[in-house]
């Protein structure tokens, strides 16, 4: 190859590399430029001459290369220019070198495509952090509501306890024998008035008005009387009727919602739902045997939920009695026992009284065999029961053959 | 004599003497329907520094001057039929840049037309 081919290849190569290449003078204008330059610049600049007179950015202009103090090196590295000459926007990246005290080196690429594909990028980013943005809003609300659900659910059952309290005492008093003074006093005014004359005798002239003053405290006493339990009746049905109201609210809460799960011994939780109900089974007549658990029967869970299915369950077997006839003679029993194993615990309450039918589907919101149940007590049970890692089954013989409920949980 | 400006140029070229196009005052570059030069007048080729005998026969905008394959001169001819357009552009055949004025002809048939004139920078 002769060096006149030589020099035909070296242009060739020159004119066919895939960036712009361009030496410009200490005034910017252009004194050599490849093939794949010019096109770049015929592309941004139609027709024009001067390096800076085409490229236009205030990164890039004739001060700022005089501005390169050195005798050589690099005066730019990279630097993207936007330029518009038809409307339709070019990016170019330029590097620009300082050969010598009088010449300039710039290589320079068409970067549009990658400055469109990273704003698309961006824009993705963006969009996607909106997203983002929206959806912790959005879990956001929804711990709040469900923060606020949780509160409404602990007052509730709080006042509930409270109100059950409150009912128990109520019943208590309404179920003791008329005030016992009074029937002191009656006694004691009947024994007067059939001995007056011996009263005369020891009170001269005073026994009449002795006697009438006794009739009269006994009449105050068996009015008192009479207008205390007639309070007593109206605070429970006032306390019924604020039950009512707190049932028909727990309604709206989600079920098996816990609170932070703390270690809570189930033999406890049974013995505070028996204390609400006692007079509920004194007034039925029914025997409760709660047989000894030596050992603790310790869950990790919400001690007020699993004190709420206890009181509920129980409440079950109490009122299963209930639906038998008058006739029935049966002596009414419910028993409680307690198990456990490595895994669970397990608690039985058995009664013998109405029991149901095999196929009754007890766990269905809203389902009941009793004459006055709201059937919504059982399917919270389960929710619960689950909720503790753990089940809820019930079993009769049928009715009139009494029941079980068997409650297991996750031991702690 | 042909002139760059004449209007009637496209017409003209078609019937010139090889002579006529060697010796005309401006740049004659004439290429067939697949972009091959087959005129290339001493103008032209004082201003490229290449031969006639060395171009003859290539492709122009991608062997000769690949400063003109682009959306501005090459992509003209393949998109029009007729074609008669006048710009100002910037060669650079020996690297050096040179300010042209081009005038792109198409008057029917595969012949098509690059004329050159220099202009000031």
């Amino acid at each position: 190859m002769d060096s006149a081919q030589e020099y035909e290849r070296l242009l060739q190569f020159l004119h066919a590399c895939p960036v712009g290449i361009a030496e410009l003078d200490g005034v910017g204008a252009i004194q050599m430029i490849n093939g794949h330059g010019v096109q770049l610049l015929a592309k941004v600049a139609p027709g024009k001459m001067g390096f800076f007179e085409m490229i236009s950015s205030e990164g890039l202009t004739l001060a700022r290369l005089h501005e390169f103090a050195g005798t050589h090196g690099m005066i730019r590295d990279r630097l993207r220019v936007a330029t518009a000459p038809g409307g339709e926007v070019t990016h170019l990246e330029l590097t620009l070198w300082k050969v010598d005290p009088s010449r300039y080196m710039v290589v320079f690429t068409d970067v549009t495509a990658i400055v469109a594909a990273e704003h698309a990028q961006r824009r993705l980013q963006e969009q996607e952090a909106e997203i983002e943005r929206a959806r912790q809003a959005g879990a956001e609300r929804l711990a709040a509501q469900h923060a606020r659900l949780e509160l409404a659910a602990t007052i509730l059952h709080d006042i509930g306890n409270a109100v059950t309290g409150i009912g128990t005492r109520v019943a208590n008093l309404i179920a003791e024998p008329a005030w016992p003074e009074h029937q002191s006093l009656s006694r004691l005014h009947g024994l007067l008035a059939a001995n007056k004359d011996a009263l005369e005798r020891g009170f001269p002239g005073k026994a009449d008005a002795l006697v009438g003053m006794l009739r009269a405290i006994e009449a105050a006493t068996g009015e008192r009387s009479a207008t205390w339990r007639d309070s007593l009746n109206l605070i429970a049905r006032g306390v019924t009727h604020v039950g009512e109201i707190i049932s028909l609210h727990r309604r709206l809460v989600p079920d098996g919602a816990l609170g932070a799960p703390v270690p809570v011994d189930l033999r406890l939780v049974v013995d505070d739902a028996l204390g609400f109900l006692s007079r509920s089974f004194e007034r039925r007549a029914i025997r409760v045997d709660r047989a000894p658990a030596e050992q603790p029967m310790t869950v990790s869970g919400d001690r007020t939920r699993l004190t709420q299915v206890a009181v509920n369950l129980l409440k079950n077997a109490c009122e299963a009695f209930d639906e038998l006839p008058a006739s029935d003679a049966r002596e009414r029993a419910v028993s409680i026992h307690f198990g456990a194993d490595a895994a669970m615990v397990e608690l039985t309450i058995s009664d013998n009284g109405g029991g149901f039918a095999p196929a009754a589907e007890l766990f269905q919101r809203g389902a009941t065999s009793k004459a006055t149940g709201s059937g919504l007590g059982l399917a919270s049970c389960l929710a619960v029961a689950q909720a503790h890692g753990g089940s809820l089954t019930l079993h009769s013989a049928g009715v009139g053959l009494g029941a079980n409920a068997i409650l297991r949980l996750k031991a702690a | 004599m042909l002139a760059f400006d004449d209007p009637q140029l496209g017409i003209m070229l078609q019937s010139s003497s090889e002579s006529a196009l060697r010796d005309a005052a401006f740049g004659i570059v004439g290429l067939d329907a697949d972009s091959r030069v087959v005129v290339y007048n001493r103008w032209e080729s004082e201003l490229s520094g290449l031969s006639p005998e060395k171009v003859l026969g290539k492709a122009f905008f991608t062997e000769v001057a690949p400063c003109t394959n682009n959306y501005l001169v090459a992509l003209r001819y393949d998109q029009e039929t007729v074609l008669d357009e006048t710009l100002d552009y910037v060669f650079s055949y020996r690297l050096r840049p040179i300010a042209v004025r081009l005038r792109l002809l198409k008057v029917g048939g595969d012949r098509r037309w690059l004329l050159v004139m220099r202009r000031d920078g």
